[in-house]
Parts: structure tokens; sequence; C-alpha cells
């Protein structure tokens, strides 16, 4: 169901204060977005740009300052969405003294499944994550992929419907990233609604249908994927056999020469491109909106506010 | 056994009223004080912030509104609070699921290894034990108790206080409040597992302990001692509010004689004179229907004026005698008349008819039948026996009085540490609990009745080495403690309505004694740390709901 939005961030801030109340950090300022369902969405920022500030704000594990977090129509602080998310923290902080097969059946108990449910269930998971060698063995003795692997399990013991993964391929080798982009498209296509955030380009680039790129607290670009790796400005035409005579007349050879035309569009940046752009314009100019070089975008116009606060959906 | 202070019958409804209203108190002053602050810090902070960013001026306006908004989001909390704890059965499996948590890491982390600690003791005990018959149960019950004590209650400490802090350093808790566990259920889970574990260690110890006393007493003891027996003590007659007078050369009075005695708990009645004093007893006359003969146990204390013979077995004039009349009082005809050389201080049990008790309603009068001395009574000093109770089975029931403490700590420490951290829950618990159970002190303080005026005066003293009741001289520090006294006892009084009197729930007397615990003073020991257990673990949701889980 296109349309149907399950996660909203309205004017999210927050700001981190110390044991006194005094401000430490402004670690989000009014941050503002939807998540669709059935989509992939990513969240993109350098090291402490808020990514995690945001997911932990969407789980109800911090409370914002200002603004409203919204999971599944519900406030982030109603246990009841819990029912139907699933979390990968950061770091996978698990009972180190529970085996993988414990630690699931924990977290399946926690939702009141059925005891053959649980066990069914959570063979599959083990499966799934490539853990059956070391299904018993106690999680302390894991190493970081394994107890990532076991992180994502248990994140989905509850079939969820909503998805939070937070850097989901750190610690995985090649492999592991690769099986974990593939299971994360495999939720997609379950379905499910996936809220994912990294600072890997590559993973960003290739699973999510939108993404949001934080720096410094501030959404600095929104919008899909392809999208924005859209040049605007540039034209990119790819021929084949053209004629060297008519080079000068390119237009108008295109249409006469009876030449093939390959493809013709805007060419794509990588996301990388546009990362470290972003980054040195927001350091340059801080508390703007990304502002790119091209014409007739329609997500680049409000770059003068002093917050980024309406999201324009492409 | 003394039993100084008067507990009335559960069936009486004052008492559980009492209790009741104590935990509702409790709960509303925790409750209000927890939320009054932060709703001040929440508008104090926002009060800041609008300043800094726009001035004093707009920080004033804001004012209203944030008060206005920190309220109502503070009552709908407030409300959704109300709905959780009244859920709380629903989440029975979630909870279990906890508590199982937290037995399988005392289990793996091995906890429990802190029993082999435990035996230690016993190992060494068995040098310093006393041979005297008297005091030999007294002693190693008190000695059991106090190691386990000593071994326990570091352990729940420790086990009950660092629990939740370190779900919340290793982030561990983050994985678990986004499932649809409920904070309350978290909470209730961690206490019902830890007192799991703690409740298997209660058991292990206690049968140790058991084992280790039945090895230790004599022969005697065993026979004479290792018993619980239940006594029946004096109770007002139908129309009367007294169990228990003095008469004076015929007339009745409340005390008897003063002797001069400081402790004033028996009054004495002099010897070979009309003085006496008198018991009543009304009582189910079920109790004796098969009984032939009935044991009485009597306890008087001997004041001397003149050195007389003392004492001896074989010389039946030596001593202080007294007499004991039971009259029933349906029908005076029916009624006997014992003497008997008083024990000082001691027990003597005292055969009689069961005959004499079939009405259930008697009368006892005492006298003292030696010139020129004084016998001490007071009115749990003579008790029917209506009942002997195995001596273990009244040993488990004072490991009750334990269990309830630990119960007590692990409570205190788990709603603690969801916003203290570790170390300051331990060092908070442990005050509370030495509250609890100087609890009688506090009470002193927070009425102003100590002597040496109010804790500043009292530390002025201290440190002046001052006499306790010389007026402070004028200047300084006599103003400081005239100024803040008054605040701080009123401080100190409200922490002792809000701390339970934990020194009342301890029964090691009546097993040391040799008496069964009564099943209502087990029952009211259980509604006041329970009743006390409830608000605070709710207090403890409210502050673990109001906090952030990942820092
Ligand atoms: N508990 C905290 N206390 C103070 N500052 C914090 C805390 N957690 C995060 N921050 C700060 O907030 C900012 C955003 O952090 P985070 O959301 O973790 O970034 P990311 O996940 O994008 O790397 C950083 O500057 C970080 O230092
Ligand atoms: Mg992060």
């Amino acid at each position: 169901m296109a349309g149907d939005v399950v996660v909203e961030a309205r004017n999210l801030t927050k700001i981190y204060r110390d044991f006194w109340g005094r401000k430490k950090v402004d670690a989000l300022r009014s941050l503002s977005l939807t998540v669709e369902r059935g989509e992939i969405f990513g969240l993109l920022g350098p090291n402490g740009s808020g990514k995690t500030t945001t997911i932990k704000l969407l789980l109800g594990l911090l409370f914002p300052t200002s603004g409203d977090a919204l999971v599944l129509g519900k406030n982030a602080t109603d246990v009841a969405k819990n029912e139907l998310i699933g979390y990968l923290p950061e770091e996978s902080y698990l009972y180190k003294f529970l085996s993988a097969e414990e630690t699931l059946d924990f977290y399946g108990r926690l939702f009141n499944i059925s005891r053959a449910e649980r066990k069914r269930r959570s063979a599959e998971l083990i499966e799934q994550v490539g853990l059956s060698h070391a299904r018993k063995r106690l999680v302390k003795e894991y190493s970081k992929g394994m107890a990532r692997r076991i992180g994502l399990a248990q994140a989905l013991i509850n079939d969820p419907e909503v998805v939070f993964l937070d850097e989901p391929t750190s610690g995985l080798d090649p492999i592991g990233t690769r099986e974990m982009k593939d299971l994360i498209i495999d939720l997609k296509a379950k379905g499910k609604t996936v809220v994912m955030c990294s600072h890997l380009l590559a993973d960003v680039q290739d699973v999510c249908d939108r993404v949001a790129i934080l720096h410094q607290g501030e959404l600095k670009e929104y919008g899909r994927v392809s999208d924005l790796l859209k040049i605007q400005d540039l034209t990119e035409v790819r021929i084949r056999g053209l004629s060297e005579s008519a080079k000068a007349e390119i237009e108008r050879i295109i249409a006469t020469d009876g030449a093939t035309l390959e493809s013709m569009g805007h060419p794509t940046t990588t996301l990388e491109d546009l990362f470290l752009r972003i980054v040195r314009e927001s350091e340059a100019h801080p508390g703007r909106r990304y502002l790119p070089e091209r014409k007739g975008g329609s997500s680049g116009t409000d770059g003068d506010r002093k917050t980024a606060a309406s999201p324009s959906s492409n | 056994m003394i039993i100084e202070q008067e507990y009335p019958d559960l069936t009486q409804w004052p008492i559980l009223t009492a209790t009741a209203f104590y935990w509702v108190q409790t709960l509303l002053i925790l409750i209000f004080l927890g939320l009054g602050i932060a709703i001040f810090r929440e508008v104090l902070l926002r009060f800041l912030d609008t300043w800094t960013s726009g001035g004093i001026g707009s920080a004033l306006i804001d004012l209203p509104i944030s008060i206005l908004s920190s309220l109502l989001n503070t009552l709908r909390n407030l409300a959704v609070s109300v709905i959780e704890v009244l859920a709380l059965p629903l989440g029975i499996r979630r909870i279990w699921a906890i508590a199982r948590l937290s037995i399988q890491e005392a289990v793996r982390r091995r906890v429990l290894y802190v029993l082999l600690l435990f035996l230690v003791p016993f190992l060494f005990a068995g040098w310093y034990l006393p041979t005297a018959e008297e005091a030999q149960l007294r002693v190693l019950v008190s000695f059991t108790n106090t190691v386990m004590g000593w071994l326990l209650l570091p352990m729940v400490l420790f086990v009950a206080a660092m629990s939740i802090p370190k779900d919340l350093e290793t982030k561990t808790i983050q994985t678990i409040v986004t499932k649809p566990v409920r904070r309350l259920e978290f909470i209730v889970g961690r206490v019902i597992g830890f007192m799991f574990v703690f409740t298997f260690v209660i058991v292990i110890m206690g049968g140790v302990s058991l084992a280790f006393i039945y090895s230790q007493v004599t022969e005697k003891v065993l026979k004479d001692q290792w018993t619980a027996r239940v006594p029946i003590y004096s109770a007002p007659p139908e129309n009367g509010a007294y169990s228990f007078v003095f008469f004076k050369q015929g007339v009745p009075s409340a005390v008897g004689t003063n002797v001069g005695r400081e402790w004033t708990y028996r009054s004495h009645i002099e010897g070979d004179t009309s003085d006496e004093a008198r018991w009543f007893f009304h009582f189910d006359p079920k109790k004796f229907e098969n009984a032939d003969r009935v044991k009485v146990g009597v306890t008087f204390d001997i004041f001397k004026t003149t050195k007389g013979k003392p004492t001896l077995d074989t010389d039946d004039t030596s001593g202080v005698w007294a007499s004991l009349d039971f009259i029933d009082r349906n029908n005076p005809e029916n009624r006997i008349d014992e003497a008997f050389r008083v024990n000082n201080n001691r027990v003597t049990m005292i055969d009689i008819p069961a005959s004499v008790l079939k009405s259930g309603d008697i009368l006892v009068r005492a006298r003292c039948l030696t010139r020129n001395q004084y016998l001490g009574m007071a009115k749990h000093d003579i008790y029917l026996q209506a009942n002997e109770q195995p001596f273990e089975w009244n040993f488990a029931k004072g490991m009750v009085s334990l269990w309830l403490k630990v119960l007590f700590l692990t409570s205190v420490a788990v709603a603690a540490s969801t916003v203290l951290n570790g170390f300051v829950t331990v060092i908070f618990t442990v005050g509370v609990y030495c509250m609890g159970i100087f609890h009688n002190f506090l009470v002193q303080v927070g009425s102003g009745q100590t002597l040496g005026g109010g804790p500043i005066e009292s530390a002025i003293r201290l440190v002046s080495q001052m006499n306790q009741t010389v007026e402070l001289d004028p200047g300084f520090f006599r103003t400081v403690a005239k100024t803040f006294d008054p605040y701080l006892i009123k401080i100190v009084g409200a922490v002792s309505a809000v701390v339970p009197d934990l020194s009342t729930i301890d029964t090691a007397e009546y097993v040391a004694g040799g008496f069964d615990i009564p099943t209502w003073l087990t029952l009211r020991n259980i509604i006041l740390v329970v009743g006390y257990v409830i608000p605070v673990l709710i207090a403890g949701y409210l502050l673990f709901r109001n906090r952030e889980t990942a820092a």
C-alpha cells in the first residue's frame, strides 16, 4: 500500500543534557520525515550526525526535547507499537550468558509467542542468519559478526512490520554484508518496512529506496535515491557509430543521421560524491540545507530556511 | 521471653486499616515527590532555554504554557501508568520470562557460590559455644541468624542493586524495552526472579543452620527446649478493660509498688501482705477439652529488700515463694491453689489439672508469700500452654522474617536502581534498611523527643563533648542549630513516615525462647512488608517509565 505512512518524525529535536540539565550536544534539530509502508528508508550521515539519535527517538528509547515521533500511528513511547517492530541496535546488546537459542527463546517469550512457535522461529532464524553451527554456544564467545547476526535474528523474532536497523552491516565481512543486504531486500519483498541507518554509502545505495542525509543533526537532503543521484542540468547521450563530421551539430544529426540512440538522460553521480559535497557545503555554511547545483529541482529550493522542516516527497 | 509490646489480633480491623493506610500514604508521598521534582525540572529547563534564546520576556510569557503542558503531560502519563499497573496480571508470561532470565543469570554467573562461603563460619563456631544450657539455643539461633544475615544481605544488595544499572550500562535494556514488555513487568519480573534465587539460598542456609543447631545442643536442651510452645496470654474479661490488674490493700490499680527499678515493664507486689496481681483469661473452652493436665509458664522478677536465705534446692524454706490461685469465674468453687518457688526472671513450669480451665473464663491471682521480698510481674508473665509445635517448624517460620527483609531490600534496591547507579543504589538501600531497623530512633528524632536537641544541636554537642542536658552557649552555632533544626526534624519525621519499622518483624526471639511464632504475627509481618513493597515497586516503575533507557 503506497502512501501509507508507518513512521513519522515531526520537528524532532533532541538536546542531550548532563545531570544538571546543562546543554551538552544539539544532536538533532527539527527533523521531519515520513517513511511509507513497504519501503527501505536509509538515514545517511557521517559519524555523530544524529542517525542513532533519530532511531532511538523513533523507538522511544530517548524522549524528544521537542517535536513528535510516531510509529504505526502511535507515539514512540507507547509500548503497544513494540508488538510490530524489530530493532537491531548499533552493537548487539545481548545477554552474554545465554546461547543463541536461549537468546531467541527469551525474546520470543517477551512477545507471548507459544513454545512450539518459538522453537520453530528460532530454528528458522538461526538458519537464516547462518549460525546453525553455533546455536548452542554462549553469546559471550561470539565474534562481533556473529553477535551481529544473532542481533538481527532477535529483531525478527516477532515477524515485525517495521524493522529498525542501526548500522546493520557494521562488523560484518564482505560476504556477511552481502547476505545482510539480501536479507534487507528480502524483507522488503515480504512487504516489511525497513528503516536503517548507515555511514556506509554503498549499503544505502544498494538497498534503500529513499534516504535522508543528516549532518550535524540537520537534514541536508531527502528523497528517492535515484532522484538524488541525478544531475539535473546535464544530459548524457551515448551514441554508437556517430560519424566524426556530425559531432558539431549533434542534436540535429541524431535526428537525421540515422544513428542509434543508445540512452539519453541525466548522468548519475555516485552517492559518495553527493555525500562529500553535502558535507563540504554544510561545513562551509552550517545550518543551511544542501543547495545542489541544479535547476528546477524541487527539493533544493528551501535551502534558506533555518531548519529543514518540510520534506518534499519526490 | 518478654513481650513488651501488645499486638492486636489480626481479626481486629484497626491494624489492617492502619497498614493499608500506610501503603497508600507511602505511595502518595513518593509519587507526588517524584512528579513534583520532574515537573519542576522540566519547566525550569525550558524556562532557561527560552531565556537564553529569546530573552527573559519571552521566557516569562512561555512560563505558564510550559507549566500547563508539563502538568497535562504528567496527568496523561499517570493515567497510562494506572492502566499498566492494573493490567499487570496480563503480563504474567512476560514477567516470568524476565524472572527466568534473572535466575539463569544468577546461576550462570555463579552467584550461588556464596553458599560455600556460608559454610565457613560453622567450621569454627563450635569453639565458641556456650555450655550453659539456658543460653545454648539463644546463642545458637542468634549466631545462625547473624551469619545468614551477614552473608545474605550483601549478596542481595549486590545482585539486586547492580542488575538494572548493568542492563543500562551494557545497553541490554535497549533490546528489552523495545519489546512489548512493560516497564512495570520488567521490574516485577526482576524482583520475582531474584526472590526465587534468594529463597533457594535461604532454604539451604536455613536447613544447614537448623542441622548445625541440632548437632550443637545437649540432650537436656533437646528434651526441654526443642519445642515451640503455643501460649495463651491473659485477655480482658467481657466487661472489663484490663486483662491484668494489681490489688493493693484490696484497691485495684494499674500498677503495683514501684521498687525503683529503671525498667518499668514489671510492677511489684510486696510479700506476705494482701497485695496481689490478677490476670483474666478468656479462651475457647474446647482448647483443653481432651487434656488431662495443663502446663502454665510463670516468669517473675524477685526484688529483695533483705538478704534472706539463698535459694537451696534441698531447703524448701529458702528462696522466694509465690502462690497462684486459678479460679473458674463461672463457678468459683472450681479452683486450685499452687505454691511454688520463684525462679528469678526465668520461667517456672507449673502443672495444673485441666478441669479448672474447662469454662474458658479464668481468674488467676498471684501473691508473694515470703515476707520482705517483692515480686515483679507483668501482663505476659503467665501463660497457659495450649499446644506444642515442633521446633523445626517454628525455625522455618522464623526464616519468614529473614525472607521478608530480603524482599524489602530487593524491592528497594531494584526500584532505586531504575534511576540511581549501582553504587549509589547500594548506599541508598543500606541507608533505608538501617532507618528501618532503627526506626524507633528515627521517630524519636522526628518528633523532637531526643535528648540534646535536633540533628545540628546534637552534632555540636558531639563535637564539643557537651553534656546533653545543658543549654547551648549563645552564639553563631546555637543560632544555626535553633534555626535549622526544626526543619531537619520535620524532614526526619517525614522520612520516618516513609520508611517502615523493620525492627518489629524480627521473630528470632520467639524461636530461641521456644515459643511458637503466632500466625497473626507472621501475617502481620507479611502485610507490613508486602504492603510496603507494592508502593515502592510502583514508585520505581514511575521513575523508570519517565527516564530514557538509552543514554
Ligand atoms: N548520550 C549522549 N550524551 C551526549 N551526547 C550524545 C549522546 N549520544 C550521542 N551524543 C551526541 O549526539 C550526536 C549524534 O550522535 P549519534 O546519533 O549517535 O550519531 P550517529 O549515530 O549518526 O553516529 C553526536 O555528537 C554525539 O556525540
Ligand atoms: Mg550511530
